[in-house]
């Protein structure tokens, strides 16, 4: 975390500076991932089925909306695993895309990089700019600080970052954020509870969150108002079988900006996890308000695959 | 503000009908019966045994191992542990796995072979969680000996 997000945002007050760097970030992270891919022993598939979890909307392994405590794919302690997602939502008036990759290292650090574009929809329109989105990138970073979400009896606990940089930051400027990028440090606690749930498996998350980001950050970092405020995430899953579970999230969010309030989301899930090589998650959304139009509900599927 | 409670019912609902099953009382069996007692558990150890020579990341494992007492051992083992009325003969499970420096991708393996041959077995699926949770603690004993 300290080497790469810290001179990141120092570097980033220079503009110039600052999109050389994207690219030098993005090239730099794909060159890594792909050499590490390319030396990772061959197994990568120790852990249990469905203990890594999904991909969560910002490249993190998580549920749906919330990272959780769990690193992405089946490596274990020995191993070295790769995972890459696509996710798409669509609500009322809005589509979010998101794509990535992400590398777990010894199940103690997880590296993602995910792009993220928002189709603006009728608010484009609004804008006078038809078709337009807004894209971000986020580069994650996680860390297991201790447990093991299935065989210690206190949960799995993680600490992890996300660094969002905005690739069109002119409209979340103009809407009076206070920045086009930022960074957000979580903390998450994940326990699966063999039995718990009439015979079933249970599954809690909860999820702290130190940020200033409006709507994930693809409307900027702050606002007029309160800047980097602490929300609260959770989540709680039943694993019906070993490869089939459904569950529910709720994602707190601040709320920044003067010009279009800002609602937490929600979701309810399915996941299906057929093998350690793809999961699928179908859920359904409520995004709330998003830029002043209101009831942003809708479908949500993502695929994760793995080699 | 309507918005807001029908959008909490719905999660109301969403919570009741998920966290229904947890509270919802169920007349078991005893855990040792679902099993189908001793007859049962042989059963099962037997499925795993040859599941263990057939799988080639841990069979390597039980090499030098005298698999007829192994067998009789893990029988008493899970019996004892689902409450059955036998008594474990064995070692500490720290002692028998030292120097073995099994990996927890090789317990995991093992594991997911055992979830399988209950599986298989017809045994019940909260049955199968229990156990799970009651041999869950003993990882720490078993890996990196």
């Amino acid at each position: 975390m300290k080497a790469t997000t810290v001179p990141l945002q120092r570097l980033a007050s220079f503009p110039r500076v600052r999109i050389q760097l994207r690219h030098a970030t993005a090239l730099l992270c794909l060159t890594l991932f792909i050499s590490i891919c390319g030396s990772a022993s061959a197994a990568s598939d120790g852990r249990l089925l469905a203990t890594g979890g999904a991909t969560q909307i910002e490249g993190s392994a998580g549920g749906g909306l919330v990272p959780w405590a769990v690193l992405t794919g089946y490596a274990t302690r020995d191993e070295i695993g790769v995972t890459a997602f696509a996710t798409h939502v669509e609500v009322e008036d809005f589509g979010l895309d998101s794509l990535g990759v992400a590398i777990n290292l010894r199940n103690r650090v997880e590296l993602s990089a995910a792009r993220q574009r928002l189709d603006l929809g009728p608010v484009a329109d609004e804008l006078g700019m038809p078709g337009y989105s807004l894209r971000q990138n986020v580069f994650g970073i996680k860390v297991r600080l201790a447990g093991d979400v299935i065989y210690t009896p206190w949960p799995q606990l993680a600490l992890g970052a996300q660094y969002k940089d905005s690739l069109d930051g002119a409209i979340p400027l103009a809407l009076g954020a206070r920045d086009d990028h930022g960074t957000d440090v979580y903390l998450s606690a994940t326990k699966l509870f063999l039995g718990a749930a009439g015979g079933r498996n249970l599954l809690l998350n909860g999820t702290l969150r130190s940020t200033s980001a409006n709507q994930l950050g693809l409307l900027g970092f702050g606002g007029s108002g309160e800047g980097r405020s602490l929300q609260a995430e959770v989540s709680a899953a039943i694993l019906f079988t070993p490869s089939f579970a459904a569950g529910i999230e709720y994602r707190q969010k601040p709320d920044n900006l003067d010009v279009a309030s800002e609602d937490d989301f929600r979701d309810l899930f399915i996941a299906w996890f057929p093998n350690k090589h793809v999961s699928t998650v179908l859920a359904w959304v409520d995004l709330g308000s998003i830029a002043n139009h209101d009831r942003q509900r809708g479908w949500y599927l993502s695929v994760q695959v793995s080699p | 503000m309507t918005k807001c409670a029908t959008a909490g019912r719905i999660h109301v609902l969403a919570l009741t009908v998920l966290l229904a099953a947890c509270a919802t009382p169920q007349s078991r069996a005893p855990l040792y019966d679902q099993f189908g007692k001793l007859e049962g558990l042989n059963a099962v150890v037997d499925g795993l045994v040859e599941r263990i020579h057939a799988n080639a990341q841990i069979a390597p494992l039980f090499a030098n191992t005298d698999m007829a007492r192994f067998h009789q051992l893990l029988v008493e083992y899970l019996c004892m542990t689902i409450g059955g009325p036998c008594t474990y003969t064995g070692e500490e499970l720290v002692e028998v796995h030292t120097g073995l420096d099994i990996t927890e991708a090789e317990f995991n393996s093992l594991v997911e072979d055992l979830i399988d041959v209950m599986q298989e077995r017809n045994i019940p699926r909260a049955a199968q969680n229990e156990l799970l949770a009651r041999l869950a603690p003993t990882r720490k004993d078993i890996i990196y000996q």
